[in-house]
Formats: C-alpha cells, sequence, structure tokens
C-alpha cells in the first residue's frame, strides 16, 4: 500500500488479517476492507503531519500508581 | 410547593421536599415506576427496571430521614445508570450480547457513592453495544427512541441516560463517554451532559471501551443536578490508578456567579466550518446565537485558533478503536457471533492499525492537548456546537465510529478537558440541539457556572417533549 493512498492492496491487507489473526470469509474480508480503507482515510492526517522531534514523545512515569500516595 | 408533576420536578426541587418531608421518596420512587411502565415500551431507555430494589432503597431513605439521618441532595432521588456500571446481583451488560449474563458481585466505586448519597436505583438504561458508535437496530438489546420524535434516535452511546432525563423516566442518570457519548445524546434529547476532566469520576467497575479516552458522568435536565450528581460521584478512589486527588469543590455553590468579565474563546476555523463533510447548519447556528446571548450576558467573546483539531478525528479514531480491540480482541476471536455487524467490523478495524500510528495518535494527542493549554492561558472558556448535526432518523442507518463528520465532542476526550453540552434551542424541525463549554482541567465549576447562567436567561431546557 502506498502511502497516503486509500485504497488497500488484496495482499496488503491479507497480511493485515492474517497478523491480526482474523478468520474471515469473502464477504466479511471485502466488508472489513472496505471499512478499513475508509479509516485509512480518516486518519491520513496523522500520516501527513510532522510532529517533530521534540518533547512530545508519548511518555511513561516510574510510579506504579502515582496518585495513591497523594491520598 | 411547585405545581409541577412529580416526574418534571428537578434534583434540587425534589431533593428540597425531601428533606423537609413534605414528599415521600416512595411516593417520588412510585411515581417515576409508573411513568417507566407507561412510557418505556416506545421509549426503550431501560434495559432492566430494579423496581423492587427502587422500592426497598426508597423505603430506607424515608425511614432514614424520618429518623433525621440525612445523606445530602441525593437522598430518596430515583436515578438510573447506564449498562456499564457495576450494580451488585444486577446485570452489567454493557449493550452486549458478549456480557448478556454478566451480573456483577460488587457496585462499581460510581455506583457504590450514589448508593452511599442515598440515591434510589431504578434501573440499568439502554446504549450503543459495547459503547461504542451509535445505535445499531441489528443488536437485539433495545435501541431508544427520540422523545422529541421518536422515529429518530438518541446518538450513541449514552442514549438510554438522556432518553431517561429527556423524558422524565429519571431524575438524572449517569453516562460514560469516549468520543462525545454523554454530550451527544444530551444535546439530542435537550437535556445537560457534562464529561468532566479525565481522572475527575473513577472508572472502576465501568466496563471500559478505551482506557485512555472513557469518562463517566452526569445527564440531568438541568445544569444545577448535573453539578449535584457530578458532587456525589467525583472524588479520588484508590481502586482507579487515574483516578485523582485534586480536591472535590461543591459545585452548586458557585453557580450563581455570573459570567460578566469571563472570556470564552471559539475556534471558528473547526467548530463553524461548514464546508466539513456532514455538517448541519442549523446545530451551528443555534450554538452561534447561543454564544451571542453569551456575550450580552457579560461574556467577553473572541476568535481563537487550535490548529491542531485538524488532526483530531484522526487520533481519536486509532486510538478509540486500537484500545476497544485490545479489550475485545479474545472475545472477537473466541465468540464473533456475539457481537453485531457493525461492532465487530468496527473493532477489528482498530486491531488494523499498526502500533506506529497508535503511537502517532498519542504523539499527535500531545500536541493538541498544549495547544488547548495555550489556549486557555488567555481565555477561560471554549465554545461551540456540540454537535455537528441534530438527532438522525432510525433509518439513517446505523451510527459509525468511522466518519468523516467532525467531531466536536472528541478534542475533549483526547486532552481530558471537561466539557458539558447544555440546551440551546430547537431546529425548525423540532429537534434539539446543545451548546458545547470547555473549560481548564479540574475547573468544572467555571463551565457549570457559564452554563447554568446561559441556561437560567434563555430557559431552552424547561421545554419538555409531548409524551
Amino acid at each position: 500500500m502506498g502511502e497516503g493512498e486509500a485504497n488497500v492492496q488484496d495482499a496488503d491487507f491479507k497480511a493485515l488479517t492474517d497478523r491480526a489473526g482474523f478468520s474471515l470469509d469473502d464477504a466479511e474480508a471485502a466488508d472489513l476492507k472496505a471499512r478499513f480503507e475508509a479509516a485509512i482515510k480518516v486518519i491520513q492526517p496523522l500520516r501527513d503531519i510532522d510532529i517533530g522531534e521534540g518533547d512530545l514523545a508519548v511518555s511513561f512515569s516510574p510510579e506504579p500508581e502515582p496518585n495513591r500516595d497523594r491520598a | 410547593m411547585t405545581t409541577a408533576p412529580l416526574h418534571h420536578l428537578t434534583i434540587q426541587e425534589a431533593g428540597g421536599l425531601l428533606k423537609n418531608r413534605s414528599l415521600s421518596p416512595v411516593e417520588l420512587t412510585t411515581a417515576f415506576l409508573d411513568r417507566i411502565d407507561d412510557l418505556d415500551p416506545k421509549l426503550n431507555a431501560f434495559i432492566t427496571v430494579t423496581s423492587e430494589l427502587a422500592l426497598s432503597q426508597a423505603r430506607q431513605a424515608e425511614a432514614e430521614l424520618a429518623a433525621g439521618h440525612y445523606r445530602g441532595p441525593l437522598h430518596g432521588i430515583p436515578i438510573a445508570l447506564k449498562d456499564l456500571f457495576d450494580t451488585a446481583g444486577i446485570a452489567t451488560t454493557a449493550g452486549s450480547r458478549v456480557f448478556a449474563n454478566r451480573i456483577p458481585e460488587k457496585d462499581g466505586t460510581v455506583t457504590a457513592r450514589l448508593r452511599d448519597a442515598g440515591a434510589v436505583l431504578l434501573g440499568k438504561l439502554a446504549m450503543s453495544e459495547n459503547a461504542a458508535g451509535g445505535p445499531d437496530v441489528s443488536n437485539p438489546f433495545p435501541v431508544p427512541n427520540n422523545p422529541w420524535n421518536l422515529e429518530h434516535g438518541a446518538g450513541g452511546s449514552s442514549n438510554g441516560s438522556a432518553v431517561a432525563a429527556s423524558a422524565g423516566l429519571a431524575m438524572g442518570a449517569m453516562g460514560s463517554c469516549t468520543r462525545g457519548s454523554i454530550r451527544a445524546p444530551a444535546s439530542f434529547c435537550n437535556v445537560v451532559g457534562l464529561k468532566p476532566t479525565y481522572g475527575r469520576v473513577s472508572r472502576h467497575g465501568v466496563v471500559p471501551l478505551s482506557w485512555t479516552l472513557d469518562h463517566a458522568g452526569p445527564i440531568t435536565p438541568t445544569v444545577e443536578d448535573a453539578a449535584i450528581m457530578l458532587g456525589a460521584v467525583a472524588g479520588y478512589d484508590p481502586a482507579d490508578p487515574t483516578s485523582s486527588s485534586e480536591p472535590v469543590p461543591d459545585y452548586t455553590s458557585a453557580l450563581d456567579g455570573g459570567i460578566k468579565g469571563l472570556r470564552i474563546g471559539v475556534p471558528r476555523h473547526y467548530f463553524f466550518d461548514e464546508s466539513m463533510p456532514s455538517v448541519q447548519a442549523e446545530p451551528l447556528a443555534l450554538a452561534d446565537r447561543a454564544i451571542g446571548e453569551l456575550e450580552k450576558l457579560g461574556a467577553i467573546v473572541e476568535e481563537i485558533s487550535i490548529p491542531a483539531l485538524a488532526i483530531s478525528d484522526a487520533a481519536a479514531l486509532v486510538i478509540l478503536l486500537g484500545e476497544g480491540f485490545a479489550f475485545h480482541e479474545r472475545n472477537l476471536a473466541e465468540h464473533p457471533e456475539l457481537y453485531g455487524e457493525l461492532n465487530l467490523a468496527e473493532f477489528r478495524v482498530g486491531g488494523l492499525f499498526s502500533m506506529a500510528e497508535y503511537v502517532q495518535a498519542q504523539r499527535a494527542r500531545n500536541v493538541l492537548k498544549q495547544q488547548y493549554a495555550d489556549a486557555l492561558t488567555r481565555v477561560d472558556v471554549i465554545a461551540s456546537p456540540a454537535f455537528a448535526v441534530v438527532a438522525p432518523r432510525h433509518d439513517a442507518g446505523p451510527g459509525t465510529a468511522v466518519t468523516d463528520m467532525p467531531s466536536y465532542t472528541g478534542p475533549y476526550n483526547l486532552t481530558g478537558l471537561p466539557a458539558i453540552s447544555v440546551p440551546c434551542g430547537f431546529t425548525d424541525a423540532g429537534l434539539p440541539s446543545g451548546l458545547q463549554l470547555a473549560g481548564r482541567p479540574f475547573e468544572e465549576a467555571t463551565i457549570l457556572r457559564a452554563a447554568y447562567t446561559y441556561e437560567q436567561a434563555t430557559g431552552h431546557h424547561a421545554l419538555r417533549p409531548s409524551l
């Protein structure tokens, strides 16, 4: 699948569903592929933006449950 | 004493009558159970009606009040819960065949806090399957009808909660919200929906959809009643690691302060862009008029820009369906037949997103959160329509999570900021719409005050559906 395309190639889609462990008949696969292509179109802005390398990475806290100690 | 029928009393009004013992909790509860018997067959708001429990709790409240043991403003008040709040010994289905026989052994935290506050549980309310998307008539659970037009739905996913509050089947209800599931149905049914700050209300004992987006909050006929219910359920809960220890103020005490000098920002570039797909003009016009009324009431309104709203829907979709798939993965594999066609397909879409897409969505979310934080240093409240459309007809098809229609509510699930929908008028076809007001983290009191001031000045909330 080329980046930015909403049309997913059948082979690429099968690789994705196999990896996800889905067992689909032909009708289910066709329906899911259409929905996935619609979803790819919706999330395209995530692929288009450049967030950069700044400090906006997903964060992590070593505290197991930060609020418990403050109760 | 008010002359309103019992089912149209507010929690505040009924609470006063119960406290001074001019109204009996048993009389009040019986009136609601009778109304549910009469109207729910055509409204479908309830999955389970807990009549015996309700009458037992009402009798207990009556005895306690007679003995001078007053628990607070919810003592003896009949309420109902979306059917994903755990209730000990009562089925909690999440509107799904997967959980159809799930009977929790313990109450969740919200349920327990309402019980401790003396509230009377009328029952468990209908909802979209697994809290994902809008109503789907292929799901065997009841699909609520909109009290303002029975041929229309009430949105998703807390549709039963909004219908019950709107139709006078409960004095207040609890809903949950992952991308708009409190504010959208509230907007569609002319009631108030409050999504608090992330961490403000415990999710312990709430069937999850998306751990980082899920919130719990009240749906009520009035702003004051939303403040009362929030006060009862808010606060730190050691059983929920995302719960906040931020102190809980008295939300009702600040309602009367007015909004003179309150700074209100309006990101028109996103929330008033009629060129975006599926957006209807009337809800936007109603919200625009409401913002003008806020200005007349003393607020200082200015246009602001939050560019990252352009990536909000993309980030929300990946996180919602990705986390939803993670929660449901085993059941999807072992019991796909227990999911509705739409629910099954959309969770599977979540399983096809890549790890990079999920991480990128969380990073985009941080950008949005930072831009909102910057904006909220210049303004106190951000106003918009609550939803881009009014309640769709049932025959318009099921509400899908995958849509190119902009979500006006989703940005506040992504940022965790508190947001409220308050009734702001009706379309020419007689369908209600809501004004959304959002604020800084844990400043629910500010948006409640703004919403209350608007509500009291305009009175849209006072209109009730003819049933």
